[in-house]
């Protein structure tokens, strides 16, 4: 069964469309990297130490049980636990060199440069235009270009031809699936280095998720993403490298194929075969 | 204890859950009757709201729209010399004692001017312009008559600049110089003088002018050298105009048939409001045409008086308005900004959680503790002054001010997370996730809280009248400074007079402000429906 289950991943992986760049790259090969790095809840250790490098314009998969802390973890990598009180980090996090959790950090700096999609689709309830230039509004780039940066960004999102006719209409008003696309397109609009992706399909239908997949497929040329999901089969499809967590651990992490067809740790084969989990 | 549990389905006992028909119907049944008693109770209860609702408008409407007219008499006004001492005059005999006393207190300030006797070098005056006749003026001790001076109130002479003589006379009063130019008059003369409008004002009503030229016309007045004289300025030696004057309230009342103002129906006709000929001429002038009950514009636009038919809301509805203007710049934008801080700054620690639970507790106090908050922080210790909109205004706003925090709370509240992370995943400041997203969203919410504690703050009495708010203001106050009164307050005067007309208006004045509080709440109701949830 676990032979089995493995081969359907190994199917899956040769489907995938190839990178259109070389494997290695001439990239930075540890974009970010974390090092001893625990989020706590007040005293609840939701992150436990883990270390890992992510390599640049690599499509990292984060999986897991629920629980087990990787949406804390993805959360942590732009600063968005500032937002839970009584929420601190231990270890240290660097973005480039640079300590994310330094006291030198502007968050705002660390967040145009971290970009993030949520699980629930949340575009602003404003028209489709004024949700793509809010990023580049924010961060003074000239009026001229928001109309150059608006159409950019909602074809890399691949919701252009959607959203062209209807610019000015309220966000709110499209469908679950085109909803995210916008929020993916708003988080591209400010070029940022690493997009996190927290479940971005989890709300989704299956053909919007399909559209979402495709979306990460085509990105994954030009950004670092980070992406949780609780599907292993999208795990397989979108990325290059794959982090298991278990219970605040990182238990393994690896190039995608490895992981999920010669997992080196017995609790990432149990998982990804689904006997829990 | 001593059996251990056995397993229900190896007994042989039918299954439990099984229905039961002939029970559970019957149980149904009952079921079904105490789910028709509760429509019923509810039925019954929203019925009798409605009922109460019912009763309560109707009575008011019944009372008060009647005072939507009021009585008017057409008759002859003569303003004649003898009006200056007796106004009552001005009217023909057999109307005298129907018309507003409020109306003879009118023409008795029309039909009289007021004159200053001043020395007029009337030389000069010839030779240039009667202006250069006024000089300088000092009243000598043998001006006052003798009981003042040995009294010992008038020890020195009071000496008049010249500058305040040109303010007490006016362009009439240059006049009269020339006439007696004019007339070969020369030298220096004692003439009475027209005074300037000022003056008059001051005299006739106690208003304007400076503090100075106050003790100077006093001295004038203790000196005999202000008098109030037939104006003939307007009506030359005597006129006589046809118009519709207001009509006593107890002849007002009397036409609107009500039986307590009717002498044929009232228990002790001797002490009638009206006697029984008086009630005959009446009925003969509605007969003859000269009595018509008319639109009662004066409600609307005259200020509080002592004589019903004249009374009228404007000074309080003026007074209101400010009164809510100074509570909507207060206590709004104080309570958004608070609840802004509590909802999206504030640290969960002991010191907000006490905040927070004595503003909820502040809203449930009673109002009156408010006005007695104001009497003691804002007047007696600040110095506000009293009975003024400044003071109402400053009170209602702290009664209103936890209703807008406990709503603009709420309206914060309902601002989804999700779009306060979407933010500032983007690199947006906390400033900018309030004033971009947050408020937008809220601020539905916020002006239908709002909207709510002002109205609550309109209808608001108790405070009120601790604070002074219930003066009796005849003129609508200029500033907010200036004593006013508000509606409720006007109500709460009004309702307590024994005149029946008093009575009249207040339910009018009430309707009136029922239809303001209903257009605030229509408002309000407006807002919520037009910004409706958009996430």
């Amino acid at each position: 069964m676990t032979q089995t289950t493995t081969q359907s991943f190994a199917s899956a992986l040769d489907e995938r469309p190839a990178p259109a760049r070389t494997a290695d790259a001439a990239a930075d090969p540890s974009l970010l990297c974390v090092k001893d790095f625990s989020v706590w809840y007040g005293q609840f250790e939701a992150v436990k130490k883990i270390s890992l490098d992510l390599p640049e314009q690599r499509v990292t998969a984060i999986i897991g049980p629920s629980g087990c802390g990787k949406s804390t973890f993805l959360n942590s990598i732009n600063r968005m636990t500032d937002l839970i009180p009584g929420c601190r980090t231990t270890g240290s996090l660097t973005l480039r060199g640079e300590d994310v959790y330094a006291n030198a950090m502007d968050v705002v700096w660390l967040r145009r440069r971290v970009g993030m999609v949520f699980q629930k689709p949340n575009p602003f309830p404003k028209s489709v235009y004024d949700n793509i230039a809010y990023g580049p509004r924010l961060h003074g780039k000239p009026r001229r270009d928001l109309d150059e940066i608006v159409e950019r960004s909602l074809h890399e999102a691949g919701i252009w031809d959607e959203t062209k006719d209807r610019l000015r209409q309220n966000a709110m008003s499209f469908s679950g699936g085109q909803q995210q696309r916008i929020c993916i397109a708003r988080a591209l609009a400010v070029a940022p280095d690493v997009l996190l992706l927290d479940e971005p399909t989890s709300a989704l239908d299956p053909r919007s998720t399909a559209h979402v997949e495709e979306l990460i497929a085509q990105l994954r040329d030009q950004y670092t993403i980070v992406i949780v999901t609780h599907n292993m089969q999208q795990a397989v499809r979108v990325s290059d490298r794959t982090a298991f967590f278990y219970e605040g651990r990182l238990v393994e992490y690896d190039t995608t194929e490895k992981v999920f067809t010669d997992p080196a740790e017995e609790r990432t084969l149990n998982y990804i075969s689904g006997r829990f989990g | 204890m001593t059996t251990a549990p056995s397993n229900p389905l190896a007994n042989d006992r039918p299954d439990p859950r099984r229905p039961n028909p002939a029970a559970e119907l019957a149980r149904l049944g009952r079921r079904r009757l105490r789910d028709q008693a509760f429509y019923g109770a509810t039925l019954g209860a929203i019925g009798l709201a409605a009922m109460f609702i019912v009763v309560f408008l109707g009575n008011l409407i019944a009372q008060g729209v009647p005072a939507l007219r009021q009585a008017q008499l057409q008759t002859t006004v003569t303003y004649s010399p003898q009006t200056v001492n007796d106004a009552q005059l001005a009217f023909p005999e057999d109307v005298r004692d129907l018309v507003s006393r409020e109306r003879v207190r009118e023409i008795a300030r029309q039909a009289s001017r007021v004159r200053i006797q001043l020395p007029v070098d009337l030389d000069a005056a010839a030779q240039r312009r009667p202006r250069a006749g006024l000089t300088d003026t000092t009243l000598a001790l043998d001006d006052f008559p003798a009981a003042f001076v040995r009294l010992g109130r008038i020890t020195e002479p009071v000496a008049i600049p010249r500058d305040a003589v040109l303010r007490f006379v006016g362009r009439p009063g240059l006049d009269d110089i020339q006439r007696a130019i004019d007339n070969g008059q020369t030298g220096t003369a004692p003439l009475w003088l027209w005074a300037t409008d000022a003056l008059s004002a001051y005299v006739q009503f106690g208003e304007g002018l400076s503090e100075t030229d106050r003790a100077l016309v006093a001295s004038l007045e203790q000196a005999r050298k202000v008098e109030q004289a037939f104006n003939t300025l307007d009506y030359g030696t005597g006129v006589t105009a046809t118009e519709w004057v207001l009509l006593d309230d107890d002849a007002d009342q009397y036409l609107k048939g009500y039986d307590r103002a009717d002498p044929r129906t009232y228990p002790d006709p001797a002490n009638a409001p009206l006697s029984l000929a008086q009630a005959d001429r009446i009925d003969d002038l509605l007969a003859e045409g000269r009595i018509r009950l008319a639109l009662n514009t004066g409600f609307f636009i005259n200020g509080d008086s002592n004589q019903p038919e004249a009374a009228g809301v404007w000074p309080a509805v003026w007074g209101s308005v400010m009164v809510l203007t100074i509570v909507f710049c207060l206590a709004v934008p104080i309570g958004v900004l608070t609840s802004i801080y509590l909802e999206e700054f504030a640290p969960d620690n002991w010191l907000t959680r006490t905040i927070e639970v004595n503003i909820n507790n502040l809203a449930a106090v009673p109002s009156i503790l408010f006005g007695v908050l104001g009497l003691a922080a804002l007047i007696n210790f600040i110095g506000m002054p009293r009975s003024s909109a400044l003071v109402g205004g400053a009170t209602l706003s702290l009664m209103t001010l936890p209703v807008v925090i406990i709503s603009s709370r709420a309206a914060l509240r309902a601002v989804p997370d999700s779009i306060r992370r979407a933010a500032y995943a983007m690199g947006a400041t906390r400033w900018q996730v309030v004033t971009h997203h947050v408020l937008p969203l809220a601020i539905p919410g916020i002006m239908t809280g709002s909207i709510i504690g002002i109205a609550q703050a309109m209808g608001e009495t108790a405070p009120l009248i601790i604070i002074g708010l219930i003066a009796f203001v005849p003129d609508a106050a200029s500033s907010a400074l200036d004593p006013t009164t508000v509606m409720p307050a006007q109500v709460f005067n009004w309702w307590g007079n024994s005149q029946p007309a008093f009575t009249e208006r207040a339910a009018l004045m009430i309707l009136l402000l029922l239809a303001v509080l209903f257009v605030l709440n229509g408002v309000a109701v407006f807002i919520r429906a037009k910004f409706e949830k958009q996430w």
